[in-house]
């Protein structure tokens, strides 16, 4: 025949329910914690300088010494000059203009 | 009581070990994707090196029998020029007018220099416009290694490339020409020297039209190119071991 809780023991349930509760709480708060910390820890220091993430870092001096930004290519293709063809003939004309 | 805090205390101690095992397990992942994104990064700069190299080759090589091909040219036609400023000389012995004998015969050889010095100045435009592509090629490069989308670019790049090498073809066939003034008579001269002239200018305009597509081709590939958002800030690093 099943025991009848008394005030007593329904009180000891209670309590048991709510440390379980916190210590549940304590638990996933403990493992999100070692989560977190993760990334630091286990990185040798000679290598975490170089990469902080897996991403594209910034980078170093380039690979290519000579200035090949846009803005400088553009102003070099600026400065690329045909001549003027028509100077060019004036003295021929004139020396024709002669006969 | 005592069963349930045991009970508690046991399932502590396991999540405990379980986040301790769980932490070094992340560690490790990350330590191993840390070294392989730091080898694939060292490859693609060694590729993009090797790249480079092979195309500022590529490039020397194009423009040295480029070159080679004109002054090939340029010394058949000296020989050539000689030969036709002797028969010119013939024609003129009918020309009684010595003032104009000159004239002519000046104007002719004006007709030859005017040629040289024009396609000469072209070959350094190209040379020009060859090295500002191949500084575009590099900035290309430098976006793809960072993960840009480059393909109007290189199709760009690609054009200006055909447009330099028809002009290479232009100027060396404009190189090897020689202008010759058909002597008649007297009275024909103004016209025969007109002619000549005439002939020389159409075939320059030519040639130098040739020249500013391959100019407008590589401005647009440098055009296109700058449209990439913060291209010019785009680098490749140099590997570890160098």
């Amino acid at each position: 025949m099943p025991e009848l809780q008394t005030p007593q023991t329904a009180g000891k349930t209670i309590w048991i329910i709510v440390a379980a509760v916190i210590g549940a709480a304590v638990i996933a708060a403990l493992i999100w914690w070692q989560f977190a910390q993760a990334p630091e820890a286990p990185v040798p220091p000679a290598a975490a300088p170089e990469v902080e993430a897996p991403a594209p870092p910034p980078a170093p001096p380039a690979v290519a010494p000579e200035e090949d930004t846009t803005t400088s290519i553009q102003q070099d293709l600026e400065t690329v000059d045909l001549g003027d063809l028509e100077q060019e003939f004036k003295q021929i004309d004139a020396d024709a203009g002669e006969l | 009581m005592r069963k349930y805090i045991l009970s508690f205390a046991l399932l502590f101690v396991l999540a405990a070990l379980y986040a301790g095992a769980a932490r070094a397990q992340v560690g490790e992942q990350l330590r191993e994707t840390r070294q392989e994104f730091k080898q694939f990064r060292q490859a693609e700069v060694q590729e993009f090196k090797q790249r480079l190299e092979q195309l500022k080759a590529a490039n020397q090589t194009k423009r040295e029998e480029f070159k080679a091909t004109v002054e090939q040219n340029r010394s058949e036609l000296r020989t050539r020029v000689q030969t036709e400023r002797e028969q010119l000389k013939e024609k003129l012995a009918a020309i009684k007018d010595e003032r104009k004998k000159q004239i002519v015969e000046r104007v002719a050889q004006q007709l030859n220099e005017l040629n040289e010095r024009q396609t000469n100045h072209l070959v350094q435009v190209l040379d020009k416009l060859d090295a500002a592509l191949g500084r575009v090629g590099t900035r290309t490069d430098k976006a793809e290694a960072n993960g840009r989308d480059i393909s109007s670019v290189r199709t760009a790049i690609s054009a200006a490339n055909e447009a330099i090498t028809a002009s290479r073809a232009a100027i060396s066939v404009q190189a090897g020409k020689s202008y010759t003034i058909a002597v008649t008579d007297e009275a024909g001269l103004r016209k025969v020297v007109g002619d000549a002239r005439q002939t020389l200018h159409n075939d320059l305009s030519e040639t130098r039209k040739a020249v500013k597509t391959a100019h407008d081709a590589v401005k647009k590939a440098a055009t296109t190119l700058a449209q990439i958002p913060q291209v010019d800030e785009l680098k490749v690093e140099p590997s570890a071991t160098e």
